[in-house]
């Protein structure tokens, strides 16, 4: 695993290399681009080629050293990111936290790490940290790391890994060279996970395209949610917006976990994109088996409807993800603003 | 690797490392100890990126090798041991087989080669040191580290090497600093002064106060601080960055000096502080013909007053401190009269034993 693992992402990984092959490091990057397009890979290679003394400058992706930045097991390359996320990917329990793990960065974290990057070097020549899911650092641990961005410890170099890079302060933003990572082509993806899962080409196109260039969303996709998109779609365009009952009972089956009303909302949002391209006249409709329904509902769909309608999914998402809303009243909440807006 | 080590052995191994292993760590291998068996018997290394400790103990070794467990489970299996020898072996695939009579354990473990190579002690010549002495200059400066972690530099004490044998160590929060110079023999071949961490330092105190008598050595290697003592070794990882040039703030001999009794001028300190307002500690200083006054005023609570007797003879000078900056000090001199040697009412204050600046603070007035 070396910078030359990253695919589809010419222009970041150029940039990368570039600066590498100058010898001139910048000592604050700013990886920005949406989940799951290889930003952290991206952060990895970096990571080897800043620090691999069999190949400096590019990591060679097989010496110890690379081998134990890849497995997150380097002492002079850190990892910073959620208690959650920490959790989510294995590498702590619930229980090895006293209180409830959070969603955010905090500042004691960020002051650790300040603390860690003052000292000397333990095997490598530098000091590498990566901040994951840096968007996810609340407002006080933004502040004390902007200290570390204005006056860093020699030799350091600091990742910053953001989905979300407009939650970043922007003092934080300036003092960072700016990578952008773009959506992978849905080829790429659509062959990735054809191998990877098994899947029939057609599911494979289908899982590509609806993810929006996100390896990580294309992998969480499992075949079982492309029948149940159909289903959430085929329900949805049946909905009579007059007779609350139906709205009331589409709530209650595609609501009734967080992770469902998750997936129903993104089907829609997904969904409500397709419509809109099939009334531009375009046929790069993602939901591609669902390409003549799509044109149909385009027919009966204005344009200022659907507008609202992604407006209001997203807000529903964003609500979803910040506050600990109730998933199924935030589904009948979104109905009936659209039956409102409907009438 | 296969060895046989007495349960109550490989437990207090495992015991010490529980402090220090990370659970909540983003680098796996953190949470892990290494444990690495050779013919003159087996070492339990744990580390959590600031300090490692290594321990030595007796065991029967019967391959050599080496292997990186999980700290809390194999202390949680050695600890219920139902015999009073447990057995462990390395299997395929970085598994680690532990047996003691009738029960089995299979443990997942990971390979060696990821555990965070400790500096070793080929690479830190170790000098043979006074632990009481190492000690008491830990005790004198520790207090005045600074907390402040954007001004990483001074989160430690610094280390420097001084002619003729001596090595002096210096704390600073930009406040208030101390400084103690002492005889530490042997050369530790350091080409400029280092900074040990706060945390490294803490931990040093901690075994140094465990057995003050015993035979200790210190060495320096590129990166960290190694500490010996019998069956067990210490790494400090030392802080990057050059320590400001101290010397310029302790004042050349103040004009005004007045001698003290230590242990009433403590005590005085401390009654005043009482009413100081609450976080600053604040109490205001009066020298005047033979008598030093204490005084602190809160707008909420009252007043208070505390008169010394002092041998002075000048003009009077009024001056705030803050008194834990100054108890801080008094509370470890080891004397019982302290020299407070004053300049101006914005001029630090410099504490001394009589006759002695080999341990000397220095601590900014506040205005009161």
């Amino acid at each position: 695993m070396t910078l030359a693992a990253v695919k589809g992402q010419h222009r970041a990984v150029d940039a990368l290399k570039a600066a590498l092959r100058s010898g001139a490091i910048h000592h604050a990057w700013l990886f920005a681009g949406p989940e799951g397009v290889g930003k952290e890979l991206a952060a990895i290679g970096f990571a080897q080629a800043l620090t691999c003394q069999e190949r400096p400058g590019e990591g060679c992706g097989s010496c110890a050293s690379c081998g134990r930045i890849a497995r997150r097991n380097h002492p002079d390359v850190q990892w910073v990111m959620p208690q959650e996320e920490q959790i989510a990917r294995g590498l702590a329990g619930r229980s090895d936290f006293a209180n409830t793990p959070s969603r955010d960065i905090r500042v004691e974290q960020i002051r650790t790490l300040q603390e860690r990057l003052a000292l000397r070097p333990l095997e490598a020549e530098r000091k590498v940290a990566i901040v994951a899911s840096a968007h996810r650092m609340n407002d006080p641990a933004q502040n004390a790391f902007l200290k570390t961005l204005e006056e860093p410890p020699a030799g350091t170099v600091l990742v910053l890994i953001a989905s979300a890079p407009d939650r970043l302060l922007p003092t934080i933003r300036s003092r960072c060279l700016r990578v952008t990572f773009g959506p992978l082509p849905v080829d790429f993806i659509a062959d990735t996970i054809q191998e990877k899962k098994k899947l029939d080409r057609e599911s494979a196109l289908l899982a590509a395209t609806m993810a929006g260039g996100s390896l990580s969303a294309a992998l969480a996709i499992d075949p079982g949610e492309l029948t149940r998109r159909r289903e959430v779609i085929t329900a949805f365009e049946a909905l009579d917006f007059d007779d609350a009952r139906t709205l009331l009972g589409f709530a209650e089956v595609y609501g009734a976990s967080r992770d469902d009303a998750e997936s129903t909302l993104r089907i829609l949002d997904l969904w409500t994109r397709d419509v809109a391209v099939a009334r531009a006249g375009s046929d790069l409709i993602a939901n591609r088996d669902l390409a003549a329904e799509a044109h149909r509902a385009a027919a009966r769909t204005s344009d200022a409807e659907l507008q609202w309608r992604h407006r209001l999914i997203g807000e529903a998402l964003e609500v979803m993800a910040e506050r600990n809303a109730s998933p199924r009243m935030q589904l009948e909440k979104l109905l009936i603003d659209l039956a409102r807006g409907a009438r | 690797m296969e060895f046989k080590i007495a349960a109550d052995e490989l437990k207090k191994a495992l015991y010490r490392a529980q402090g220090i292993v990370e659970r909540k760590t983003t680098m796996p291998i953190l949470a892990n100890v290494l444990i690495n068996a050779s013919k003159s018997g087996v070492t339990v290394t744990a580390f959590d990126l600031d300090i490692g400790i290594v321990s030595e103990h007796p065991a029967e070794v019967m391959k050599p090798g080496a292997v990186t467990v999980s700290a809390k489970y194999v202390f949680d299996i050695v600890q219920t041991a139902p015999e009073p020898f447990v057995t462990l072996k390395r299997l395929q695939n970085n598994y680690v087989e532990i047996t003691s009579g009738p029960s089995h354990f299979k443990i997942v473990g990971m390979a060696p080669e990821e555990y965070p190579k400790l500096p070793r002690e080929e690479s830190a010549p170790l000098v043979k040191v006074n632990g009481g002495v190492l000690l008491e200059m830990i005790k004198k400066t520790q207090f005045a580290i600074s907390t402040d972690e954007t001004r990483y530099i001074l989160n430690g004490v610094y280390f420097e090497p001084r002619e003729g044998g001596k090595i002096r160590m210096v704390a600073t929060d930009g406040h208030r600093l101390a400084l103690i110079e002492r005889e530490l023999d042997g050369d530790f071949k350091l080409k400029s002064g280092v900074i040990i961490p706060r945390k490294g330092l803490f931990e040093l105190k901690r075994l140094l106060d465990e057995a003050p008598d015993a035979e200790c050595h210190l060495g320096f290697a590129e990166n960290s601080a190694l500490f010996k003592k019998p069956g067990l070794t210490m790494v400090m990882r030392l802080i990057d960055g050059q320590f400001p040039e101290y010397q310029r703030v302790i004042p050349k001999e103040g004009e005004k000096q007045v001698t003290l009794p230590r242990l009433r001028f403590l005590e005085g300190l401390r009654r005043i502080a009482l009413l100081s307002a609450d976080k600053s500690n604040a109490v205001k200083i009066r020298l005047g013909d033979n008598a030093l006054r204490i005084t602190s005023h809160n707008p909420d609570l009252g007043e208070a007053r505390d008169d010394l007797e002092a041998v002075y003879r000048g003009p009077e000078l009024n001056i705030g401190f803050n008194a834990r900056y100054l108890t801080d000090v008094l509370s470890v001199v080891d004397a019982d009269e302290v020299v407070f040697e004053l300049g101006d009412e914005h001029s630090p204050g410099v504490l001394h034993a009589p006759g002695d600046r080999s341990y000397t603070a220095v601590v900014m007035p506040m205005r009161v």
